[in-house]
């Protein structure tokens, strides 16, 4: 070995990726040479030093913004198949984002040349166009109702990578591009509820609903997660193995248990320890708002209703 | 869909602080690692019909979240550089939970070794975050990054080499029983600092 070993080859050396006769002028080396045996040295502890950073556990909070992120790919794929004819039924809610929607699925191809981000390039083009028009159809369907629920899908893979296929985004423009992504203030801004400027809030807050204190929670939920969304600075303790898995059929039973009206929030949690949606719809008065508690059998023909109140909302 | 959703739920509750700690330490930055976890548990969602519990969906799941991290970091690469860590990056990125004396100074060493971190390639950062800081074998290493063990084991020996002088300083301490490869490992008296003997890495 002429001179020193740099620290690479010692690196390949531990490694055993060294020929043999290299390795053994490399040991010889270190035999002798107290330099290169402590940069050796260093080199040894270094896993171990890496290993001592121990990995934080996931943020509640985020935990719970993916669940629902994939309850909304659920719900939105639940019923994928009938969604351009849903859609074409579509004709009363007369907002920008259902004309954007149901204008993306009449001309899929339009529609994503239109709103595409440039810096997506992908092998798998053509697939990747037809992944887009199907979440497009189904992201139709869910404004179509009216109930804001557009926001939610492109709000849950805003700003997708370019790996997944994951950035349809039909609506992103309508959606303000990303709401979480626009909200200032670091990490809790990366944590917000999915929502959008007037879009239904579906969150999942572990909360534990109670008949007694039914109100109180409700007005704590909506408290916490606030329509201009700060974030869930406080985490959501208590979130089980996804309440939201039960509720496949969400985008069915909300039409049905709103009658048409705008929904405010949807939050998949318990009542009474059981996995329940609880859906605050305002109305039908005018300073109060509707709470129904449904079960995961909510679906397009069966309410499923566990509970309802009126939350008088008092100014 | 039904079994499917309930399925993927209890795959994602499974491995959900394994893949943050993946996620969050190869990319260095909390939203990003958030995001981009986001985006591949959808993508995994999406690919997937009809899961299992087993080895081959935890290799799988892994991989699309390194594969989301990196295409992250190589997009970031062609952007400004970002520099440093700010205060919310070091909420994340230090050790919650140890005992208080060791408090400041396993937050120091943390950010330390990731912004150590941020400095090496992308191949390099995730091979080391997946071998040396989360303890995964090799093989799978290698099969959660689609290349060959050697690979691996060549992307961690350059890694370690770039890192050293960089964390010389952080030596000492408890040192967890760790198998390290034995090649070479003699006694060793004095030790030498990283400037005598490492010199600056090739950036």
């Amino acid at each position: 070995v002429r001179g020193h070993v740099d620290s690479e080859t010692l690196a390949a050396c531990r490694e055993g990726l060294l020929s043999r006769r290299k390795a053994r002028q490399v040991a010889a080396h270190l035999a002798h040479c107290a330099q290169c045996a402590g940069l050796d040295a260093q080199l040894a502890e270094l896993p171990a030093l890496l290993a001592r950073s121990p990995a934080p556990p996931m943020p509640a909070a985020l935990t719970a913004r993916i669940e629902a992120a994939i309850a909304a790919e659920a719900a939105a794929r639940s019923k994928i198949t009938d969604a351009a004819s849903a859609a074409a039924r579509v004709t009363r809610d007369a907002t920008g984002a259902t004309r954007d929607a149901t204008g993306v699925t009449r001309d899929a191809a339009a529609a994503t040349r239109r709103h595409r981000k440039p810096r997506a390039p992908s092998p798998g083009r053509s697939r990747v166009v037809l992944r887009i028009a199907a979440a497009a159809a189904a992201v139709a369907v869910i404004a179509g109702g009216g109930y804001g629920l557009l926001r939610l899908i492109p709000g849950s893979t805003t700003s997708s990578s370019g790996t997944s296929a994951a950035a349809p985004a039909p609506a992103q423009g309508a959606a303000g591009s990303g709401a979480r992504k626009a909200v200032p203030g670091g990490a809790h801004a990366a944590m917000s509820p999915l929502t959008g400027p007037a879009g239904l809030r579906i969150v999942v807050s572990g909360t534990n609903y109670q008949p007694a204190q039914l109100k109180a929670q409700v007005r704590a939920t909506l408290a916490r997660f606030p329509l201009k969304a700060a974030g869930l600075a406080n985490g959501t303790p208590g979130v089980t193995p996804g309440p939201w898995a039960a509720f496949f059929n969400l985008r069915a039973c909300l039409p049905r248990v709103a009658g048409g009206r705008y929904v405010r929030l949807v939050d998949l949690a318990h009542y009474e320890g059981k996995p329940a949606a609880i859906i605050v719809i305002p109305g039908p008065g005018a300073n109060e708002e509707t709470v129904r508690v449904v079960a995961p059998g909510c679906s397009a023909t069966a309410n499923d209703q566990i509970f309802s109140t009126l939350l008088p909302t008092g100014g | 869909v039904n079994g499917d959703a309930h399925a993927f739920g209890l795959l994602f509750t499974r491995h959900k602080d394994r893949l943050w700690a993946v996620a969050v330490r190869t990319l260095g930055d909390a939203d990003e690692a958030a995001d981009a976890l986001q985006d591949a548990m959808i993508s995994a969602f999406r690919q997937a019909s009809g899961f299992r519990g087993d080895s081959a969906v935890t290799t799988w799941l892994h991989r699309i979240v390194v594969n989301a991290c990196l295409d992250r970091l190589r997009r970031r690469a062609a952007r400004p550089a970002v520099t440093g860590l700010d205060e919310r990056a070091m909420d994340v990125l230090s050790p919650a939970g140890l005992p208080g004396r060791d408090e400041a100074a396993s937050a120091d060493t943390a950010l330390d070794v990731m912004t150590a971190l941020r400095t090496l390639p992308p191949d390099q950062r995730a091979a080391l975050v997946l071998v040396d800081m989360l303890g995964y074998p090799v093989a799978d290493a290698a099969e959660v990054l689609g290349v060959s063990p050697g690979t691996v084991k060549s992307r961690c020996a350059r890694g370690r080499a770039r890192l050293l002088p960089r964390l010389a300083h952080l030596r000492g301490g408890p040192s967890p029983a760790q198998s390290t490869p034995q090649v070479g490992n003699q006694a060793v008296t004095g030790r030498v600092s990283p400037a005598e003997g490492g010199g600056e890495p090739r950036l």
